[in-house]
């Protein structure tokens, strides 16, 4: 089906006509019910309007409660007031006509040249050049002193918000405006871009007021049998009860001072009807001061119908709740509370292959029940006690029975927020004890989940289609590889690394109890092949994880990592082979034996090698930080040597034997060079570390093969802090030429500018102290900025650009077979195909 | 100053496509002309080759060694 083009819309407000044409009942009454509870006529909640009450019937089409879809009915004003939303325009007519002839004051000439012009600009429908024409002949208009056609001297008008008009001074009021605009010619308008037929400026002043059909504005009897009507009623009323008292005292021929006053009320109350945040009107509140929900305010904003009701909807079939973690389950399930599972449905489609499954579901009094029945009719029963029999009864082909969610059924899983296509995948159900929702650990990476108190939500798809699409697109195990970068997107993280490394590292045995142990744990009740020493070898034990035929060299952190025939030759596991740095392995598996296998691989790779980390224990301790006699040394050898090289720079600078570098100035080469020079503090210290500290260093262990921390973690902690950065240079700022009151001023130091030369394990001097202060605050500002920024940007464009795809050609189109890139990318390559040599 | 006698290396080569060109493209892709990228006549490299409205140009990009063409079509500037 090919959707109609919309040309254009037009939008043009009622005039009184139309407004008493769509009219039903002209209301009479300032009140709603009567002390029966019954509505009264030519009330503001009359039956001709609708009925909200069931047993009424609609007297004006016969419906009843649900197929009545209200009718429109109106007020008669006894003085007209202005609509607010419109007198910006208002005041803009009345600048721009004559206050005696009230015609528009363009000159024969001029009017004629804007005819052209118009003409000019309706040919090329150049709606830009066609607003800027308007707004520079409305400026004119305002400027002149004289009508050109009656010649009138012209006086100051004045607008005042929300609704205040002044001519000369004076006030002029709603009728004598009306009576003005009504004078306006229709050829006049044009020419001030206002098409008559469409809208006549007079229907800006409302002499009759629309009422929205009673199902708009529906009252709600609360459990004490108290009536509360809608927030539009209630101004309705108001507006209504102003409406009569102005109509008696008019009558009753009362002074003009209390009409005037009257009046303005009702002008209060209907501004406040439209728009209850009107700026410079005070705000209508309820009795218990909460501001009234006007018609703008159910428009307007993240709570308005707009934003809350069309573009963000509420679902059934979904449940919420915390998260937690559990490494027994694969990564394609998903651990439902026994809570939730007992409570949401599935359909079971009834033919005649599984009627009698579908039968015993209806007949279970307990667990995996049938909750509803849905006949072929349409009429959903509930499964209860008493009609169970009746129901198995007369269950046919056709009819559908919501049984309740049971292991493997298929389920999407969603965090919040939502930015890429992971952030929803299906998983299969495991109903479990408890109350969180359980996901395999390293299930958490695209979710980008923790479990400190995350929720998340999970739908159950109710059709085949769903279903199978959920299946055939949405399971973890098919989306191993990253769409953005072709690299696993489940790998090992933390204490999995650390115990395949105590697995792989060559030197762990095991005895022949653990080592079935072990693997029993992943069901497998084999023994690996011995060693000389009658012992097993980690390295062959996780080797019984491969198939056989699995062949594979790489590299590691360290080295060559060799997998020949399914067994582990050389090298251990680290973070680079199966964890965030790479997961080279995990990619090859997974490309050369399929999903079914990786779904396995994870879950056991997870389960020994968690295994393993308990069985070694392991703990970083202050004795892993302990800073030696020997650090120090070194310590003090480094600072020497970079202050030195430091200071050999600082001498260029002062005699002038330092050159600029392209682009800077003499003394930014020196605080760039100085910076550059000061920061390899760190790097050598670095280098230091990973040459003296070795394996028995928990905390450099865990570092080094990528389980956690890294080894700035251990040179800040027992060696220096470094180098401290402030919008990317030197600290400088705080005094007048100095970092702190402690220094000289333009001191050039090294010391004097952030370069911090004690460690955490001994304490920070007060200097270093305050340096590393402001190099923290400045990093701690800029991540949070750069978050927010990013995270915005990076929304937009998701936004611009969700619906496209990739066609079966490889082109790019738009939601519409528009054409936006002839060829994906420029040579129709999908990344995440491509195979990422991550060693190069 | 005149842009357009300069010789920009970095702006890639538009050529306009002649009218059969111009349908086979159409039939390649399935698509009416208003499906495909715009230009505005007022472009440079329009004023350039000379384009009209309602022609097809060709873009002929090199995106690091990647070669491939795009496919814009010239529109009146103001028209959408």
């Amino acid at each position: 089906m090919q959707a109609e083009i919309i040309d254009n819309i037009k939008f043009t407000t009622l005039s009184p006509d139309t407004i008493k044409k769509m009219s039903v009942a002209k209301l009479i009454v300032a009140d709603t019910y009567n002390e029966d509870g019954y509505p009264i006529d030519g009330g503001l909640m009359d039956q001709r309007l609708g009925v909200i009450d069931p047993g009424l019937k609609c007297k004006t089409c016969g419906g009843r409660a649900k197929s009545c879809m209200g009718h429109f009915g109106h007020i008669e004003l006894v003085r007209p007031v202005i609509h607010p939303e419109f007198a910006r325009f208002i005041y803009m007519l009345l600048q721009s006509t004559c206050e005696k002839c009230n015609r528009v004051m363009l000159s024969k000439e001029l009017a004629d040249d804007v005819k052209l012009a118009l003409k000019e600009i309706n040919l090329n429908a150049d709606e830009q050049k066609e607003e800027l024409l308007f707004n520079d002949i409305v400026k004119k208009l305002k400027t002149l002193k004289k009508c050109p056609y009656c010649g009138t001297e012209q006086h100051k008008r004045k607008f005042e918000r929300p609704t205040f008009f002044y001519l000369n001074g004076e006030t002029i009021k709603p009728d004598t405006i009306r009576d003005w605009l009504e004078n306006i010619p229709d050829e006049d308008l044009i020419s001030i871009g206002i098409d008559p037929k469409a809208t006549r400026p007079e229907w800006l002043i409302l002499s009759v007021l629309l009422v929205p059909p009673v199902n708009v504005r529906p009252s709600i009897t609360l459990e004490s049998g108290e009536r509360s009507e809608d927030d539009l009623t209630h101004k309705l009323v108001e507006i209504m009860r102003i409406n009569e008292r102005l109509s008696q005292d008019i009558d009753a021929g009362a002074p003009q001072i209390i009409i005037d006053d009257l009046w303005e009320l009702l002008q209060y109350h209907v501004t406040t009807y439209f728009n209850n945040e009107t700026p410079g009107v005070p705000v209508a509140r309820h009795r218990s001061t909460k501001p009234l929900k006007t018609l703008a305010q159910r428009l307007k904003g993240k709570e308005g119908r707009l934003r809350y009701n069309l573009s963000g909807k509420r679902v059934n079939f979904s449940a919420r709740s915390v998260i937690s973690s559990d490494a027994s389950l694969t990564i394609n399930q998903v651990g439902v509370p026994m809570k939730i599972a007992s409570v949401m449905t599935i359909p079971l489609y009834v033919t005649k292959w599984n009627i009698e499954a579908a039968k015993k579901f209806i007949m279970n009094p307990d667990y995996p029940k049938a909750l509803n029945v849905i006949s072929k009719s349409g009429i959903r029963k509930r499964v209860t006690e008493t009609n169970r029999e009746d129901l198995v009864a007369s269950l046919e082909p056709g009819d559908i029975v919501e049984r309740q969610l049971m292991d493997n059924d298929i389920v999407l899983f969603n965090r919040q927020p939502t930015l890429h296509r992971l952030s929803i995948m299906a998983h299969r159900v495991k109903v479990m004890p408890g109350k969180t929702f359980r996901i395999q650990v390293s299930a958490a990476y695209p979710y980008n989940a923790d479990y400190d108190g995350d929720e998340m939500n999970l739908h159950v798809p109710q059709t085949l289609e769903a279903q199978a699409e959920a299946i055939y697109m949405m399971q973890p195990k098919n989306l191993m590889l990253s769409a953005r970068h072709g690299q696993p997107v489940f790998y090992a993280e933390e204490d999995e690394i650390a115990g395949l490394y105590f697995i792989t590292k060559g030197d762990t045995y095991y005895t022949k109890d653990e080592a079935a142990l072990m693997l029993s744990y992943i069901g497998i009740f084999d023994l690996p092949e011995e060693s000389e020493n009658g012992l097993y070898n980690g390295k062959s034990i996780i080797s019984m994880l491969f198939p056989k035929d699995f062949n594979f060299t790489g590299n590691n952190l360290k080295g060559p990592v060799v997998i020949k025939n399914g067994k582990l030759i050389e090298g251990i596991l680290d973070s680079k082979m199966i964890g965030e740095k790479g997961s080279t392995l995990i990619s090859k598996l997974f490309i050369d034996y399929g999903p079914d296998f990786i779904e396995r691989f994870i879950l056991n790779l997870t389960k020994l090698s968690l295994r393993a980390v308990y069985k070694r224990g392991l703990t970083v301790s202050v004795k892993d930080y302990l800073v030696t006699n020997e650090m120090i040394n070194e310590r003090e050898r480094i600072i020497k040597e970079v202050e030195d090289k430091a200071n050999k720079i600082i001498e260029g600078y002062n005699d002038r034997t330092l050159d600029a570098l392209p682009g800077y100035t003499r003394k930014q080469t020196m605080t760039t060079l100085l910076f550059a020079q000061l920061s390899e503090a760190r790097d050598i210290a670095g280098k230091y570390l990973n040459k003296t500290m070795n394996t028995t260093n928990n905390a450099f262990l865990l570092a080094s093969i990528g389980a956690r921390g890294s080894i700035m973690n251990v040179i800040q902690m027992s060696m220096l802090l470094g180098q401290q950065s402030v919008r990317g240079k030197r600290p400088s700022r705080g005094y007048s030429g100095r970092v702190l009151p402690y220094f000289r001023k333009n001191d050039k130091d090294p010391r004097a500018k952030g370069f911090v030369t004690s460690c955490f394990f001994e304490g920070l001097t007060p200097t270093d102290f305050f340096e590393h202060a402001m190099g923290a605050r400045d990093s701690a500002a800029t991540k949070s900025l750069v978050t927010a920024v990013s995270g915005y940007m990076y929304r937009r464009l998701v936004n611009a650009m969700m619906d496209f795809y990739i066609s079966d050609d490889k082109s790019v189109r738009g939601s519409g077979m528009e054409l936006i890139q002839p060829i994906y990318g420029g040579d129709g390559v999908d990344p995440m195909y491509v195979n990422v040599e991550s060693d190069k | 100053m005149n842009y357009l006698s300069s010789n920009p290396i970095l702006v890639e080569k538009h050529v306009i496509l002649s009218d059969s060109e111009a349908d086979v493209l159409l039939k390649k892709f399935k698509i009416t002309p208003d499906k495909l990228p715009k230009i505005y006549d007022n472009d440079p490299q329009i004023l350039k080759i000379k384009g009209k409205p309602g022609q097809i140009v060709a873009i002929e990009r090199d995106d690091d060694g990647k070669k491939y063409t795009y496919y814009r079509l010239i529109i009146k500037k103001g028209s959408i």
